[in-house]
């Protein structure tokens, strides 16, 4: 829809292009997306427009400038407008509706239209024209109308024909030129965006104005409204966006926590089903194990009882009753030739289902099944829990009971008899009880005087005065503590000695019994056979009442063997077990046969190369035992036929024993009336030339008590012999190595005979080994000590009041005896330390794994004990056998030992015990006088009984000692024994160029830490430093032990301590694993000592300023030669022991074991 | 830092011991981690250097490695300083460009020492320079993982203590009784992963070094000389690390014997003590 003029116009080029220029391919392709044609879509538009102008303008007459194909023309025609149409294009008019042709022609704008209209349209057509013709153009329009529909694009500058493009105002200011304004109340936007309808103003120009400043209001205020609901829904977004990264962090958090969740529900999915595996595993395995650990324990049960069987068959002779400690299981008490009960027990016999409420329970069930017959009791290793759980039961068994066997067996004690075992009673405390009248046996030199009443038989006493009482008190080992005399009345001494059935009189036995109480004399009673259940053909009434009388009012009661013990038990609470033993004096002339085989005799068992001489040895007492045997006895010698003599030594008395040995070749030797023991010994020894003897033995209630005389007999003389087993002889013959033991039975007599006579290298093994054992075990030189702490035993016991007599003054209470003041003893050390103490029976007993230095002092202690002639014996408290007792017990830390023991309290109730048993007993300390831990010794020794605390050191700290050590105290000198001074002596020249310049060792302390950094600074760093934590000084650490810490010393020059305590002590081993090293000891102190008694090796006690310069400077050398010549100048650890032993004696005088004055040795 | 620190150590734990260290001739490396201890710095140095001289007179290569982990107080220009002095006397410093903490600190060290005996020596102790060739002969005839020795604590009011002075006993597993202060084989201690550095076991992680090393078989020896003295400071580490006994006691008891079967299947390590003028005792 373009106009051009209706005239051509030269002035400008699209003037002059005309009509021309819109022609077809113009339509087709410059107006707008689409190509301007006759279609419904550029109807339907102009038909919109017609109709908005029919309604809202509602002309009469329009025109169309620049109508191009007259739609609109043609659309308002249809509304009955009356239009019409002009335009420069040719082919525009030519394709006008046919109809509305007539009303349409070519044309040009820019001519005067032929009239007026009401309405002059002119849409997109001014801005074709040069801005000259538009001008022209508007100027003939608006003479032509009042009212002009108007549109020019003010913004499409591409097409080509747009020569005039301008913005809205520039046609406003235009038309406003010839009084034409916009009508601001019509919206043309129908038209095109751009659009205006523009009138002629008719009014004033400020009606104009009013319309715009209207116009411009509304849309300002349209405009802000806009903009803030813009701004508002600009920030509700920003909310919502806000809101909305808050919930998609959320939903992440969400879908993580969802996942982990998943992921847990996962594993512990997972983990439930890998725990049920693993429980069900589990399961499997324990049940696995359990089906394993009840096969092993069903097989270790068996085993168990298979080894008590064993035991049970090696002990317990057959036909006897043994009670097992069981869990009621019947195979357990189950025995070939034995009956076996369970333990607990009911009446009826069956295991009783529970166990016993506490020990005393246990021992007096057992007390009634012993009653009942039971022999022997046996706990299996599957109850050896009792022993742990009842202590008191155990106590009850170990005391009264004789242990046959402890091995994997288990555990067996036969209960046929009791043992009983002396029991002393507490000491009282804080005043010793000592007799006024003189101390015991050696004290301060003075010899006990002992009064012997021995059995009246014949004119000279029986062979058992002589064993039980003559030669014990007269043997050299012990004579010389005992003023003996013997007689058949009373006289005062301090011990009175009966024997046996001193007088058939009670009354006289009475008598004597008051007259003693009277003296406060101390009454031994010696019996050896149990009279009380001897024949009464052999005993009166009144014998009997006076075995009862003495045995009942003894000090005590000397028996020769523990079923005695238990049969006099009933009289006395002192039962004082001795058993008998050969005097070796009687031997010195014995001459035992040698016993080779006779050359190129055949050695088989069962030859016989020579004659061989069977003996026995008995008095008529013992002719049952004699016959009991004689069938087995007539059977061999048959079966021997000539290569066997029976000699029989004693009498013959009962006619049947006679006849039992009729036909045999029997010989008897006399040995002459009356003999006296000492002769008759001498006799037999000269003529006894026996192959093999027999000793056999009626079980019964009086034999049972009998001693094992016979086989110190036999033995003694080399002669292999077969014993009746009965307790006599049981637990002293080793059956097949010390003798052969035969039940009594004929069969087992023959068999036994049989082996000994047809086995000559048997004979001959045994033969050795009895003689071996009774001249080592059984003789006076070993036993007699027993004697004598029987003796001092009961010297120290405070007498027995006589009945209805008033207690003699002091007798019960005695004042402490005097000691001798501790003073520096003047003695020589130089006297000989040989010899001083044979016979005596000393006992050493050390701490067992505590601190090793103690276990080492006692094995010292022991040697030079040994060195000077004592038969020491060195043990730990648990390895000392019971019931025996010694001369002297030396304790080495009571309560290390007490410790080491295992059971403190038990501990220290063995060492109560060992300390009643012994002549003498003393406690060694080993630490400063000012400690504690002296103060504790001091403490246990009078807990214990022990009467001497022994202060074995290099110093004498009487002076320092606490008050109530006063009467304990002694000290002895620790020095070097024999072969320590020879390895000192070998040092000289030899211990120089030492690597170690100095060595530190001992558990950590502040001080000693101290000491160490100024060793390390100021002497030289190189110094062996072993401080650790303190704990015992065992011998598998963490200390150094003895031998680690000698060669660690034998690479040193110095060995520097200092004590972990503030009081002063010059610790002795330090010296002495010194001196043994060739090491110079060095002990630092903080101050000065204060002691007063001059100091060995004061020289190597420095202070701690000076130790720096000390060190530095030493000569060592010359301090070497000092350090061992004055250890060696003092007296050695055999002479400090001969002096301790020289004056051993039970009293609790003292004694003086002191080193020499030590003046001038440092 | 935290990041930093892990990654070091399982880079150490993944990575095969470097060809450097592997092949690392015999002789001692002092090593002296520092962090802010300039004060002390001379007296540690110094005796370190000393100790060199003794071993080079012994026959046996040496050297100080001071590692700065990174400190603020003025150290680094010491120990630069020092280094340029003392270089030929065998003074090496390596500082490091970020704070790494003690125990990797320490495994730095490990790796970056030129001989096969590592000395970890804190800055404020000092070495008894003269015994040091005796522990080097200790290591080498024992074949030990560590060898140490007596420690003098010296405190406040002139008191003296004792630490190390025990050889390993069982107790080991309930306190941490031996001191990192000692000689070190390191390529046992690499062989275990050296130092771990965890939450669990901070400021002891040389007791969890030294029971990783006993239960894996090694040999740590006592050897009855003073090996030096640790000057107790205020804020010392040591105090610190009485702190969380109980805790790291439990977590080791459970690393290290989780079963308590030590009873029964003791320790190489238990109750070694070895002199060389003596043999083992």
């Amino acid at each position: 829809m373009q106009t051009e003029p209706v005239e051509p116009q030269p002035r400008t080029q699209a003037a002059s292009a005309g009509g021309t220029l819109y022609d077809a391919f113009y339509y087709a392709h410059y107006c707008g997306e689409r190509a301007y044609e006759r279609d419904p879509r550029w109807l339907a538009f102009f038909g919109s427009v017609a109709e908005q102008i029919a309604a809202r303008i509602a002309p009469a007459s329009v025109l169309d400038a620049g109508c191009a194909m007259g739609m609109v023309v043609e659309s308002l025609r249809d509304r009955g407008v009356e239009a019409y149409g002009v335009d420069i294009s040719e082919y525009a008019i030519a394709n006008v509706r046919e109809d509305i042709r007539p009303y349409c022609q070519v044309g040009s704008i820019l001519q005067p239209f032929p009239r007026r209209y009401d309405l002059i349209i002119c849409i997109e057509v001014l801005e074709h024209l040069a801005a000259r013709d538009a001008e022209r153009a508007v100027a003939n329009i608006v003479a032509h109308t009042d009212d002009v529909l108007f549109s020019s694009s003010p913004k499409d500058f591409k097409e080509t024909t747009h020569f005039n493009v301008q913005p809205p105002e520039w046609w406003a200011e235009l038309f406003a030129r010839h009084n034409f304004y916009r009508d601001v109340g019509f919206d043309a936007s129908f038209v095109t965006p751009w659009a205006v309808r523009f009138r002629r103003l008719k009014g004033p120009v400020a009606r104009v104005v009013a319309d715009y400043e209207r116009r411009l209001w509304w849309l300002d205020q349209d405009n802000r409204a806009q903009r803030e609901l813009g701004l508002e829904q600009r920030n509700r977004l920003a909310e919502k966006e806000a809101a909305y990264a808050t919930l998609e962090a959320r939903a992440k958090d969400l879908e993580a926590a969802l996942a982990r969740a998943a992921e847990q529900v996962t594993g512990r999915e997972d983990a439930a089903s890998l725990l049920a595996a693993t429980e069900l595993e589990r399961d499997e395995l324990q049940a696995a194990l359990g089906v394993e650990r009840a096969a092993r324990e069903a097989a270790e049960y068996s085993a168990q009882l298979d080894a008590m069987r064993r035991t049970v068959e090696a002990h317990v002779p057959t036909a006897s009753t043994v009670v097992v400690v069981s869990g009621g299981d019947d195979a357990a008490v189950t025995f070939p030739g034995r009956d076996g009960w369970h333990f607990p027990r009911t009446p009826e016999g069956w295991h009783a289902g529970a166990h016993p409420a506490d020990g005393d329970e246990a021992a007096a069930h057992l007390e009634s099944l012993r009653v009942a017959g039971a022999g022997w009791i046996v706990f299996p290793g599957t109850a050896l829990w009792w022993l742990d759980a009842y202590p008191q039961f155990r106590q009850h068994l170990e005391r009264n009971y004789r242990l046959a066997d402890r091995s994997a067996g288990g555990v067996l004690y036969d209960l046929r008899r009791r043992v009983v075992v002396y029991r002393a009673p507490a000491p009282a405390p804080a005043t010793p009880a000592v007799p006024s009248s003189g101390g015991g046996a050696g004290a301060a030199g003075r010899r006990v005087s002992v009064r012997m009443l021995p059995e009246r038989f014949g004119t000279h006493p029986h062979s058992s005065t002589y064993v039980r009482l003559l030669l014990p008190l007269r043997h050299p080992s012990v004579e010389r503590h005992f003023d003996v005399t013997r007689g058949e009345v009373y006289d005062k001494a301090d011990v009175v000695f009966v024997e046996r059935t001193w007088t058939a009189n009670p009354d006289a036995a009475q008598r004597l019994v008051d007259r003693a109480r009277a003296d406060g004399a101390r009454i031994l009673f010696s019996i050896d056979d149990n009279l009380l259940d001897l024949n009464k053909d052999w005993l009166t009434t009144a014998h009997l009442a006076v075995v009862k009388l003495l045995a009942a009012e003894a000090d005590a009661v000397v028996v020769s063997t523990e079923p005695l013990a238990e049969r006099m038990a009933p009289f006395n609470d002192r039962i004082v077990v001795i058993p008998n033993a050969l005097d070796e004096r009687l031997l010195d002339d014995a001459v035992v046969p040698e016993r080779k085989p006779e050359p190129g005799a055949p050695a088989a068992p069962g030859a016989i190369p020579r004659r061989l001489t069977l003996g026995y040895m008995g008095t008529s007492t013992h002719d049952e035992d004699l016959e009991m045997i004689a069938p087995a006895l007539r059977n061999v010698l048959a079966r021997f036929g000539d290569g066997v003599e029976f000699q029989v030594v004693g009498a013959v008395a009962r006619p049947s024993t006679l006849a039992a040995l009729e036909g045999l070749p029997v010989s008897v030797l006399r040995a002459g009336d009356g003999i006296e023991y000492p002769q008759f010994m001498r006799w037999m020894f000269r003529n006894l030339h026996w192959d093999a003897a027999i000793a056999p033995l009626r079980d019964d209630v009086f034999n049972r008590c009998k001693s094992d005389i016979k086989l110190l007999d036999y033995g003694a003389l080399g002669i292999p012999a077969v014993f009746s087993r009965v307790p006599s002889y049981e637990h002293s013959v080793r059956h097949g190595v010390t003798g052969l033991l035969a039940e009594n039975t004929v069969e087992s007599w023959a068999q036994n005979l049989e082996r000994l006579l047809g086995d000559d290298v048997l004979r001959r093994a045994i033969a050795a080994n009895v003689r071996r054992y009774v001249l080592s075990e059984r003789t006076l030189r070993r036993c007699a000590g027993q004697w004598r702490g029987a003796i001092n035993g009961v010297m120290q016991k405070p007498p027995r009041r006589a009945r209805g007599l008033p207690a003699p003054a002091g007798a019960v209470a005695p004042p402490a005896p005097e000691r001798a003041p501790a003073l520096p003893s003047t003695e020589s050390p130089t006297r000989g330390a040989n010899a001083v103490g044979p016979g005596l029976r000393a006992l050493v007993v050390v701490p067992d794994d505590v601190n090793y230095f103690y276990a080492q002092t006692g094995r010292r202690l022991g040697e030079a004990l040994r060195a000077v002639g004592v038969a020491a014996d060195v043990r730990t408290l648990k390895a000392v056998p019971r019931h025996q007792s010694f001369d002297l017990c030396v304790m080495v830390n009571l309560y290390e030992l007490a410790y080491g023991y295992g059971d403190e309290a038990a501990g220290y109730e063995r060492l109560e015990q060992l300390a009643a048993d012994s002549g003498r007993s003393i406690a060694v300390a080993m630490d400063c006088a000012q400690t504690q831990w002296f103060a504790q010794a001091c403490d246990l020794c009078e807990k214990v009984g022990v009467g001497t605390l022994l202060d074995l050191g290099l110093h004498d700290q009487s002076a320092i000692a606490p008050p109530r050590a006063r009467r304990l105290y002694q000290f002895a000198f620790n020095g070097l024994n024999t072969a320590e001074r020879d390895a000192v002596r070998r040092w000289a020249g030899r211990n120089e160029g030492r690597p170690l310049p100095w060595v530190f060792v001992g558990h950590v302390s502040a001080e000693r830490a101290q000491l160490v950094r100024r060793l390390v600074s100021e002497v030289d760093p190189a110094g062996f430093v072993y401080m650790p934590h303190l704990a015992p000084y065992r011998e598998k650490g963490p200390h150094l032990n003895e031998s680690q810490l000698q060669s660690l010393l034998e690479r040193a020059r110095f060995h520097v301590w200092c004590s972990h305590h503030p009081h002063f002590y010059m610790e002795s081993e330090r010296f002495r694993n010194a001196a043994l090293a060739g090491c110079l000891p060095l002990k630092v102190v903080r101050n000065a000592p204060d002691e007063p008694a001059p100091l060995p090796f004061a020289h190597l006690v420095v202070r701690e300023e000076e130790m720096v310069a000390r060190l530095r400077s030493a000569d060592f050398r010359r301090e070497w030669a000092r350090f061992a010549d004055a250890f060696l100048a003092l007296p050695s650890l055999e002479q400090v022991i001969a002096d301790l032993v020289q004056h051993v004696s039970p009293a609790q005088a003292g004694f003086s074991a002191r080193a020499p004055a030590l003046a001038g040795v440092g | 830092m935290e990041k930093t620190r892990t990654r070091f150590v399982s880079r150490l734990a993944a990575r095969p011991v470097p060809p450097a260290v592997r092949h690392a001739p015999p002789g001692v490396t002092i090593a002296i981690p520092n962090w802010n201890h300039e004060y002390v710095l001379p007296r540690s140095v110094g005796s370190a250097l000393r100790a060199v001289r003794s071993l080079r007179e012994a026959g046996v290569d040496a050297e100080v490695l001071v590692v700065d982990d990174r400190s603020r107080d003025g150290s680094t220009t010491l120990l630069r300083q020092a280094e340029a002095l003392y270089a030929a006397d065998g003074l090496r410093v390596l500082a490091l460009r970020r704070n790494v903490g003690l125990p990797t600190v320490r495994n730095v060290a490990l790796c970056e020492a030129s001989y096969a005996g590592v000395v970890f020596m804190d800055a404020d102790n000092e070495l008894v320079p003269e015994n040091l060739v005796q522990f080097h002969r200790s290591m080498t005839a024992t074949g030990a993982a560590v060898v140490y020795g007596n420690l003098l604590c010296r405190k406040a009011g002139d008191r003296t203590e004792v630490l190390s002075n025990e050889s390993v006993q069982d107790r080991v597993l309930e306190a941490n009784y031996i001191d990192a202060f000692a000689l070190f084989d390191r390529h046992q201690v690499l062989d275990v992963g050296g130092f771990l550095d965890a939450a669990e076991v901070e400021a002891r992680e040389d007791w969890e070094a030294y029971l990783h090393l006993a239960a894996s078989g090694a040999k740590i020896v006592f050897v009855p000389l003073v090996f030096g003295v640790y000057h107790e400071l205020p804020g010392s580490m040591i105090d610190e690390s009485r702190q969380d006994h109980a805790a790291q006691q439990k977590y080791l008891q459970r690393v290290y014997d989780q079963l308590s079967v030590r009873p029964r299947m003791p320790l190489n390590a238990r109750h070694l003590r070895y002199h060389p003028e003596t043999g083992y005792l």
